[in-house]
């Protein structure tokens, strides 16, 4: 196996595709061998809610999060982001955590990408 | 050693200034060093008359540092291979995967 990689996603789902990038990327990352997850934080909960990107013409971040999903892709989520932004039912499998197990998680990773 | 670096900013950025200057200081020192470009760091392969950061990044591949971007980012920002400084790997996020695994620090400048 190669390198555990976490990709940290803390901002919200539109105004930019960044968040959209992170998760294409996340998928990209898994054809090299790689352990990944995800780690939603902050305002980044946003993108776990039950979006409707067509209405504006917007990427939709839930065909990624569906492809991470099928390819094994940790999903976690800062339980008390979830909590504060009222994201009661997730667009996906999200495993909501303690802050500090995602401290834990991300010093553990190889590599950090913070999008 | 190796330095990986990704790059998303865009070339006005403190962001990629940063990483140019890492990349040129990591080569200094005799490190090997590999780019991999996506969203707006795309730009910083394409020539023009406002910003440096393309002839900087030339420079830096004739010292020895590779480039590899995400093709698909630079079709959607309407760059071509033709506007690109030479030697760059038009590539795939499975570039970005290969280079997490064979880098031995990673650095991410957004």
């Amino acid at each position: 196996m190669g390198k555990h990689v976490a990709v940290v996603i803390r901002h919200t789902p539109f105004n930019s595709e960044r968040n959209s990038e992170a998760l294409r990327m996340s998928v990209g990352l898994t054809t090299g061998d790689n352990r990944v997850s995800v780690v939603f934080l902050e305002d980044g909960v946003l993108t776990l809610s039950r979006l409707q990107p067509a209405v504006i013409a917007a990427d939709d971040v839930g065909k990624h999060l569906q492809a991470c999903q099928m390819l094994g892709i940790r999903l976690v989520a800062d339980e008390e982001a979830l909590r504060q932004h009222a994201v009661s039912q997730p667009a996906a499998q999200v495993e909501p955590v303690p802050f500090a197990e995602l401290r834990r998680l991300l010093s553990d990773a190889d590599v950090v990408i913070p999008f | 050693m190796k330095l990986g670096i990704l790059l998303t900013a865009g070339v006005m950025s403190q962001s990629t200034r940063s990483a140019l200057r890492i990349a040129e200081a990591a080569l200094r020192k005799g490190a090997e060093v590999e780019f991999f470009l996506m969203g707006d760091g795309i730009y910083a392969v394409k020539r023009g008359k406002r910003t440096a950061a393309a002839d900087t990044l030339a420079a830096l591949t004739e010292k020895g540092a590779r480039v590899a971007l995400c093709a698909l980012n630079a079709e959607q920002r309407g760059v071509t291979a033709g506007e690109s400084i030479p030697g760059v790997l038009f590539g795939s996020q499975y570039d970005l995967a290969l280079l997490i695994g064979s880098a031995d620090r990673f650095l991410y400048f957004g």
